[in-house]
């Protein structure tokens, strides 16, 4: 043991006086330096400290753990090189302090570094908006990822330098990175067919995530106790590593004491790294079942024949706008109280007051609800039989319901409601102590007409087999929703997509639905609309909204279409796609960035033309991009629009045409341009076939409606 | 004629001064320099070969300018330091023509033959094959003595050139430089005496970075006339005499010791004076007894 | 320099007897039937990962062997007293190592040409850029930890972040024969100097520089050096 710290403290000595070691130091520094200056400069912030902190620090680690393993092999090869190790082994020491003496102090290395990490996480977020447990939480994480991921590639550096006497041993260091990160790289949710999510997991720090560990307002939760447990097995793993190199280091030179204790060391660490690795294997493996076995459900193989056909279908996967299906009875109203319990369990005691607004009289009415929960009791004023199928709940009545009428219906039901995404990465829906969400797209209270929760399409291409989304959810008439919510140990705040009018109870009217949200957040109202966000980012959206806010008015009164919500969420990267394209004149959401005005011109004209999103209709490609550059021009005055379309696009001569045609109404002035544009838009809503938009026909028409 | 001029020769390595105020002058033929370990011989020699630059004072080899036309001096330069490293991935052979090329021996047949008499002047002609990797210390010390050659230098320099070799390789390198020296200037640097007291004429002896002594070899041994003293004392009275003096050798006889010692004068009533050999008059230069 | 040539011999005969050229003979058959198994027959995707991700990484230990010859052994230091000139030499082993790897890339390319066309040659030449780049930071890199560990280390970082730095790099990315864009005007199908395609004329004018920027480095710094 003495000469072990006679080792380490010497080899340190060397490793304090080598000038190029401080160079990593000295890069991490002014790496951390640059990311939080360039942050904290900025007047309004729209991310959380924590989404830039972690977008830096997976950078950060990645160039890390190569510079220290490629540290790591220089540090086991330097005397063998050198020859000083060839006097070294005339002499006492043994084979174990010598390694691992060598091997302490590079971990130490990799240690200075992980604290440098550690102190400037700790430092910038306790400005950060989160309680100290979170904060604790955050630098353990840091902490974990960061050592595992060391211990581990220090310990291959070791290993491959024993094994391999030649530079060649450098290259290994790389190699492993590649090999184990390529693929969780750049992986956004969806495994090709020749990558293999499950192998994600065989990695030296815990990559499970999509992008960011950080999920906004649920904070790093959902992936803490899985990377504890991924890196516990990671940790054992790395000393199991060392004790293999010290099996094969000069095995002529092993003491007996040696011969004896390395094998059992070995045993006593391989054993738990298996059970723990299983573990994290299992627990991945079941999310990834669910979601595959989610998808199957509703997965949809092509009938037809022809390429044509094919194609049609496999873009139609994308017309989110063919997801609505307009059903002739309406919720009138919703009562609900929701029981959150642990392990992601609700139980539910609904009213729902259901009216026929078509002109049929029907014996059969459809809600959905997530085939989680089952149904334990379903009554009404009137004789209903409930059957349950998948996702949808069939009412049979035994009078026929007639148009207009009205009824009750009084509906207990319970279950799992967690749901996975993407994969398997991530939770749709879960109920946990630190956060909550239970989405509309999650299907957790019924929802009036029979539509499917999710979209797939069989796809040979993908490692699932099938493309997988989250069905876009329109409602035709709003509903007036009571909910109650009561729970065990959860205190987390609530925020729904109502107002809450005392604690744990909403209520109001919506058009859109009921999302449930609960984890650190703030709300706020910019003008009438609630904004639910993190604490810190509350400025920034507000900035933005103001101009949403001002676009959509704009919209509302030149198009006469509402467009302004009631409510809007911040969510994180992840849950935005997922929800999106439900939102709603109701409910909108966001992600945490900037937006600048064209952007938001875009998204805002896509709303309102999705239809024509996937046309190769240029002539509405033109309208659309007037209509874009319109919104964009009432936020901030624009250069005009045939200059702009012409620096966008790089199109020269006839191709101009149209341009020119709407470019002369646009002389005419503002208010002229504008009655064009509503005109133009709504001759293209009124279609049948948006195939056939023509401008010139289209402008003829509104000339001669004018003279009239 | 002058073929090397050292005026005022200053290094200074941060605070510490390797050589001071070096004033040296040769010419064509071989020269010592003696000096013990740290003494600076090293630092000189690699000044002299162009690597280390120096503070102060000028340096002429064969009329140029050692700051100046360092290109120049290269030219006419064969150096083997005392740590000689050697690409070990090429066989002797190969290494020396690497060597050559760099010597500006392009010619083919030129090359050819001067590698092939280098090998055989320092005896490597059968292992010259071998990858270098394989050779012995001895035939390392050989090939860096055979680089020094290639391309004809006027000025060799060859820093401990014997260590690692053997009595019977010692005496033919000796053979070798004698050689060489008739028309070329080549300096020996050394603490082993017997290298210089067989073939130099001309030795200088430096100690802390000072010459302490410049001239003919013979000089050296002069300047210790009458300061050389032999004496045999009880073998009890060792410890005292080796506190009170220089001692240059010593050896049993009985129950005696007979020490070879350095005084100004007399150390003992019995002691008698002696002829002094080099390694007498390098002692007493180094050792203060004589100025 | 004088002796060039035999110097170069030299140097290609040291480099078919050591252990690099057994592991080319060994990897680059490995290598090529990975790549074909991988499904990639796209030829922007093919000649991106042969010569963008592949290749680079090859000349990094084509250019680490040919200083380690001089300067591991410590032998530089004897060098420096023959009558060379430094940045000669530098730019000497330079140019060896630039010789033995495009000789060896252009023996490989030479049956792809005939297989997949002649993409693939102007995908190699569009890359020299990167090579000029990646050459000079090993090379300075070795000039600063005066050993070819230094190059290596240097080079692995280098190939790391061109192969993974693309969302940092952007326009400056190094990986380009991968996009439609730059597969047009390499080949020529697209005009070279067309304003949309001048960011590709940047980028690569970018590596140029960093190149000549890090090979000017080395240089002042192997001047600088004495033992």
């Amino acid at each position: 043991m003495n000469l072990m710290i006679s080792v380490f403290r010497n080899e340190g000595l060397l490793l304090l006086r080598n000038k190029f070691l401080a160079i990593p130091l000295l890069v991490n520094m002014l790496y951390w330096g640059y990311s939080i200056v360039s942050y904290e400069i900025q007047p309004i912030h729209y991310e959380e400290r924590a989404v830039v902190f972690y977008k830096s620090f997976i950078w950060a680690l990645l160039i890390n753990l190569l510079i220290v393993g490629l540290i790591a092999v220089y540090m086991a090869s330097k005397d063998r090189e050198n020859e000083f190790e060839q006097l070294v082994l005339t002499y006492d020491v043994k084979n174990v302090d010598w390694v691992v003496g060598k091997w302490m102090i590079t971990q130490l290395y990799g240690l200075c570094i992980t604290v440098m990490t550690i102190v400037v996480q700790a430092i910038w977020f306790m400005s950060a908006s989160m309680t100290i447990g979170d904060w604790f939480k955050n630098i353990v994480y840091v902490f974990i990822q960061m050592e595992g991921a060391f211990l581990l590639l220090i310990s291959i550096g070791f290993l491959f330098a024993t094994l391999i006497k030649s530079m060649f041993a450098y290259l290994v260091i790389p190699a492993i990175l590649v090999l184990s990160l390529m693929f969780p790289f750049d992986y956004v949710g969806k495994a090709y067919i020749w990558d293999n999510p499950k192998f994600h997991l065989f990695t030296p720090f815990d990559y499970m995530f999509i992008g960011s560990p950080y999920e906004g307002i649920w904070g790093i939760h959902h992936v803490l106790k899985s990377s504890i447990l991924h890196q516990s097995a990671i940790v054992l793993l790395g000393i199991a590593v060392i004790v293999v190199t010290l099996l094969l280091f000069r095995r002529y030179r092993r003491s007996n004491k040696e011969k004896k204790m390395i094998p059992i060391i070995l045993t006593i660490f391989i054993i738990p790294t298996i059970v723990l690795s299983g573990m994290r294997f299992m627990q991945y493996e079941q999310a990834l079942k669910q979601y595959v076995t989610t998808g199957q459900q509703y997965v949809e193989s092509f009938k037809g024949d022809d390429d044509e056909s094919y194609n049609k279908w496999m873009n139609s996967y994308y017309e989110y706008n063919k997801d609505d299906q307009p059903y002739e009875f309406s919720m009138e109203k919703t009562n609900l109280s929701v029981e959150l319990q642990a392990n992601d369990q609700i139980n539910v005691q609904s009213t729902l007051t259901i009216q026929n607004n078509g002109n049929e009289a029907v014996n059969d009415v459809f809600l959905t609800l997530y085939h989680g929960l089952k149904i334990k009791e379903c009554t009404s004023a009137k004789s209903v039989t409930c059957s349950q199928d998948k996702d949808f709940i069939t009412l049979h009545f035994d009078q026929m319901i007639q148009p207009g009428e009205e009824f009750d219906l009084n509906v207990h039901y319970q279950g799992k409601i967690l749901q996975y995404r993407d994969d398997g990465y991530i939770e749709q829906a879960f109920i946990k102590n630190q956060r909550i969400y239970l989405p509309k797209e999650a299907g957790w209270y019924p929802l009036i007409g029979k539509r499917p929760l999710v979209i797939t399409r069989e796809h040979n291409n993908l490692y699932a087999q099938f493309e997988f989304r989250n069905a876009r959810l329109v409602e035709d008439f709003p509903t007036e929703f009571t909910v109650n919510i009561t729970r065990e140990n959860q205190k987390v705040p609530l925020a729904l997509t109502i107002p809450e009018i005392s604690e744990d109870t909403f209520q109001g009217t919506s058009q859109y639905g009921l999302s449930l949200l609960g984890g650190n957040f703030k709300e706020e109202k910019v003008g009438h609309i609630r904004v639910v966000a993190h604490p810190e980012v509350i400025k920034g959206a507000t900035e933005v909204i103001e101009r949403y806010q001002k676009a959509w008015s704009f919209m509302e009164d030149w198009l006469g279409v509402p467009m302004s919500p009631s409510v809007i969420y911040i969510l994180s990267d992840n849950y935005y796609y997922l929800t999106q394209f439900s939102a709603n004149h109701d409910f909108f959401v966001l992600k945490n960035e900037y937006k600048d005005d064209f952007e938001i011109a875009y998204e805002l004209k896509n709303e309102l033309t999705r239809e024509g999103l996937f046309d190769n209709n240029q002539d509405f490609h033109i309208l659309s991009d007037a209509m874009v550059w319109m919104i964009a021009n009432h936020l901030q005055e624009q250069v005009s629009f045939a200059e702009w379309y012409k620096s966008n696009w790089w199109v020269e001569g006839e191709d101009l045409t149209v341009v020119n045609l709407l470019q002369s109404y646009e002389k005419k002035g503002s208010e002229k341009f504008k009655d064009v544009l509503k005109y133009l838009f709504h001759y293209w809503t009124e279609l049948d076939n948006k195939q056939d938009f023509d401008m010139e026909s289209a402008l003829k028409q509104y000339e001669g409606e004018s003279r009239r | 004629m002058l073929t090397l001029k050292i005026e005022g020769l200053q290094k200074n390595y941060r605070k510490f001064q390797a050589l001071k105020n070096i004033n040296l002058q040769m010419e064509t033929g071989l020269f010592g320099l003696l000096g013990p370990n740290g003494a600076g011989k090293s630092t000189l020699m690699k000044i002299l070969s162009t690597i280390l630059p120096f503070q102060d004072g000028k340096v002429t080899i064969y009329d140029f300018d050692l700051v100046k036309e360092g290109d120049k001096v290269r030219q006419l330069l064969g150096y083997l330091p005392q740590h000689f490293n050697v690409p070990t991935q090429f066989t002797g052979r190969e290494f020396l023509h690497y060597v050559a090329s760099m010597k500006s021996i392009t010619n083919q047949q030129e090359r050819h033959l001067q590698v092939e008499k280098v090998l055989e002047e320092v005896n490597l002609l059968p292992q010259a094959d071998k990858k270098i990797k394989g050779y012995s210390g001895g035939m390392k010390r050989r090939l860096g003595i055979a680089q020094a050659l290639l391309g004809n230098p006027k000025l060799i320099i060859l820093d401990e050139p014997t260590a690692g070799l053997d009595p019977s390789e010692r005496i033919r390198f000796r053979n070798l430089i004698e050689k060489l020296s008739k028309d070329r200037s080549i300096i020996l640097s050394t603490h082993i005496i017997s290298d210089i007291e067989s073939s130099c004429e001309n030795a200088a002896v430096i100690h802390h970075g000072e010459v302490l002594f410049q001239g003919a070899t013979d000089a050296l041994a002069e300047k210790a006339i009458n300061v050389v003293w032999e004496v045999s004392v009880p073998y009890s009275e060792y410890d005292q005499v080796e506190k009170e003096y220089v001692i240059i050798s010593s050896r049993k006889e009985k129950e005696n010791v007979v020490f070879r010692v350095l005084s100004i004068d007399a150390p003992f009533d019995e002691a008698t004076p002696v002829q002094p050999t080099i390694e007498d008059g390098y002692m007493a230069v180094i050792n203060g007894v004589i100025s | 320099m004088r002796g060039f040539l035999i110097r170069l011999r030299l140097f290609i005969k040291l480099w078919f007897s050591s252990i690099y050229s057994l592991m080319t003979i060994i990897l680059v058959p490995i290598i090529g039937i990975i790549i074909y198994n991988s499904g990639t027959y796209e030829i922007d995707d093919l000649s991106s990962l042969i010569y963008e991700k592949t290749a680079t990484i090859w000349f990094v230990f084509i250019i680490q062997w040919c200083f380690s010859i001089d300067l591991d052994s410590k032998f530089f230091n004897q060098l420096i007293t023959y009558p060379v000139v430094k940045w000669k030499f530098l730019l000497e082993k330079a140019l060896f190592s630039a010789i033995i790897f495009f000789g060896l890339t252009s023996i490989i390319t030479i049956p792809l040409v005939f297989i997949y066309g002649k993409f693939l040659w102007q995908g190699f030449v569009f890359t020299i850029p990167v090579y000029l780049a990646l050459g000079g930071f090993v090379i300075l890199g070795t000039m600063i930890g005066n050993h070819s560990l230094g190059g290596l280390m240097a080079g692995i970082l280098f190939w790391m972040m061109i192969l993974f730095g693309g969302a940092l790099l952007r326009e400056l990315n190094a990986i380009l024969l991968i996009y439609g864009s730059v597969q047009r005007f390499v080949s020529g199908e697209s005009g070279l100097l067309l304003v949309e395609n001048r960011w590709i004329i940047y980028n690569r004018l970018f590596y140029i520089g960093l190149g000549v920027l890090c090979i000017v480095g080395a240089i002042i710094k192997i001047n600088r050096r004495s033992a």
